[in-house]
């Protein structure tokens, strides 16, 4: 345990290095999701009604926890996986006793809690802004619900990442692979709009497929939109993809050692 | 002026010969651009199909300007994003002095030194959107609204190459900021996502700082739709030539801040 609280400690040393990186980094990702709000500003104006069981306040609520929810739950792990298998530094994970798995996850968990502090101050100034605005209420019985998903909602990022970082052990180049990924994310896991914009026959078959469970899915249960019938199947779903990709990353992980080949120093 | 397309054609020459020797690469890049210019049609299709969508777009317009703005952002990436990100590493590895030891305009020298085809290729795919979309929906296009689309898509390409190189250039001064990069591509990819109408109900100091990026593909789709306003396609020559001006000043003012391998 306390090798793995130096990963920790060591991730926080590294994220505070370079400042300027940082902030251009965070109005990145503030950018689409405001932007969003702006355009949608425009279709809204047009009628007061609601939009497929949307108001403009609740769809700018929706925004500012895509925001909050993406800081919590994004992972870039695959990067990291690429560069340590393309480099061969993987060999350092081999012959200590770490575990590559744990310590990225360590990595991981300490990038996500230095980033929601960092960004802390921006998300208040935002709610400040649009408190008016803001359709938020959740009530306290659901609060451990929406942790627990929260928390599997970032284990199940992390974990399908990871997998596609471990696919750099068969092929030269996965960032196609996660660029598409991405891309689908942004669009199926509500990235970009929210679900109930979609067509009907798209939001039935998308209810089992992961990717509504990374963002879309803990957001409805802050927003307090779906019955408890429907929390119990996206739990049960959210928990199946985390078990699913545990076993996939397994898998990947003993086959592409066997591919592997380190060149020495 | 016949010396610098010599030296662009022995460029594409070579983005050639590299695509086709990192074959992987290359294919990852046409599925990464292919996916992301999916998602982007299929976002404006379903909210052109939300109450009245954007004020004065009927879907096949939004979807000739969706047209247009994977064309812009095809030759963005493909212009720009390798040659901007190179530029930031070269600064801070110090291997600048190799461009700019050349006998050649430095400008030039480093942000014009290739790009990535598959780019280039996926552009085709823009270009099949708009002739699509203007078939079935009867849009009909003039050779005269071609020219005049094609200039002011390159103005609207000049602005964003004046944006990437003010941003670029503040690693000049700061490490590791080649997010910049990032940052810059972004904000006008997304503004230029929609059209102008799309942002009409913002209160005026927002709308004015948003204005030349949504102007970007606004002007050129709005020429393709015979819907030319020549005070909005002016305010873009205006505002491109201006930025273009402006950071081209500040670049050569960055330039000699930089100090080669010690810097």
């Amino acid at each position: 345990m306390k090798k793995y609280l130096s990963f920790w400690l060591l991730k926080w040393q590294q994220a505070t290095t370079h400042r300027f990186r940082l902030f251009i980094w965070i109005l990145f990702d503030l950018s689409s999701p405001l932007l969003m709000m702006l355009v949608f500003g425009s279709i809204y104006s047009q009628s007061t009604q609601t939009i497929r069981g949307l108001n403009y306040p609740s769809l700018i609520t929706y925004y500012v926890l895509v925001i909050l929810i993406s800081i919590l739950v994004d992972s870039h792990v695959d990067e990291t996986l690429q560069e340590l298998i393309e480099r061969g530094d993987i060999a350092n994970y081999l012959v200590k006793p770490l575990s590559l798995l744990i310590t990225n996850l360590v990595d991981e968990f300490a990038w996500k809690c230095f980033r929601f502090l960092l960004y802390l101050p921006f998300l208040i100034t935002l709610y400040w802004i649009l408190r008016n605005r803001l359709t938020l209420n959740v009530p306290l019985t659901t609060l451990p619900l929406v942790l627990f998903s929260l928390l599997q909602a970032s284990l199940l990022f992390f974990l399908l990442r990871y997998s596609l970082g471990l696919l750099s052990f068969f092929f030269t180049e996965v960032w196609g692979i996660v660029n598409l990924q991405a891309a689908v994310v942004m669009l199926l896991g509500g990235k970009l709009i929210p679900l109930s914009f979609f067509p009907p026959v798209l939001q039935q078959i998308n209810k089992f497929l992961p990717f509504q469970y990374l963002l879309a899915f803990p957001i409805s249960l802050l927003q307090g939109q779906i019955d408890s019938s429907q929390v119990l199947f996206g739990l049960v779903i959210q928990s199946f993809y985390v078990l699913l990709f545990l076993r996939v990353q397994s898998l990947l992980f003993k086959k592409g050692l066997r591919e592997v080949g380190v060149v020495g120093h | 002026m016949i010396k610098y397309l010599k030296i662009y054609l022995y460029i594409l020459k070579f983005s050639f010969v590299r695509a086709f020797t990192f074959r992987a690469s290359f294919a990852a890049g046409l599925l990464a651009a292919f996916s992301h210019a999916f998602v982007r049609v299929i976002m404006i299709i379903f909210i052109s199909n939300l109450a009245n969508g954007i004020p004065g777009w009927s879907q096949g317009e939004l979807l000739l300007f969706t047209g247009v703005h994977q064309l812009f952002v095809y030759l963005t990436f493909y212009l720009f994003y390798r040659n901007m990100r190179w530029l930031a590493r070269d600064i801070f590895s110090g291997n600048l002095d190799y461009a700019l030891t050349k006998p050649v305009d430095s400008q030039f020298a480093v942000f014009l030194r290739g790009g990535g085809l598959h780019n280039l290729l996926c552009s085709l795919t823009a270009f099949f959107l708009i002739a699509w979309t203007s078939s079935y929906y009867n849009l009909s296009l003039n050779p005269f609204h071609l020219v005049l689309f094609s200039l002011f898509l390159g103005c609207g390409l000049l602005l964003v190459y004046s944006f990437l190189i003010t941003g670029t250039s503040l690693a000049f001064w700061f490490d590791q900021i080649e997010n910049i990069i990032e940052l810059v591509i972004n904000w006008s990819i997304g503004v230029s996502r929609f059209p102008v109408q799309a942002y009409h109900h913002l209160a005026e100091p927002v709308f004015l700082f948003l204005l030349p990026l949504v102007l970007i593909t606004t002007v050129p789709a709005q020429t393709l739709l015979a819907k030319f306003d020549l005070k909005t396609a002016l305010t873009l020559v205006a505002i491109s030539l201006g930025a273009f001006i402006a950071s081209r000043q500040f670049f050569q003012r960055a330039l000699g801040s930089y100090t080669s391998a010690s810097s």
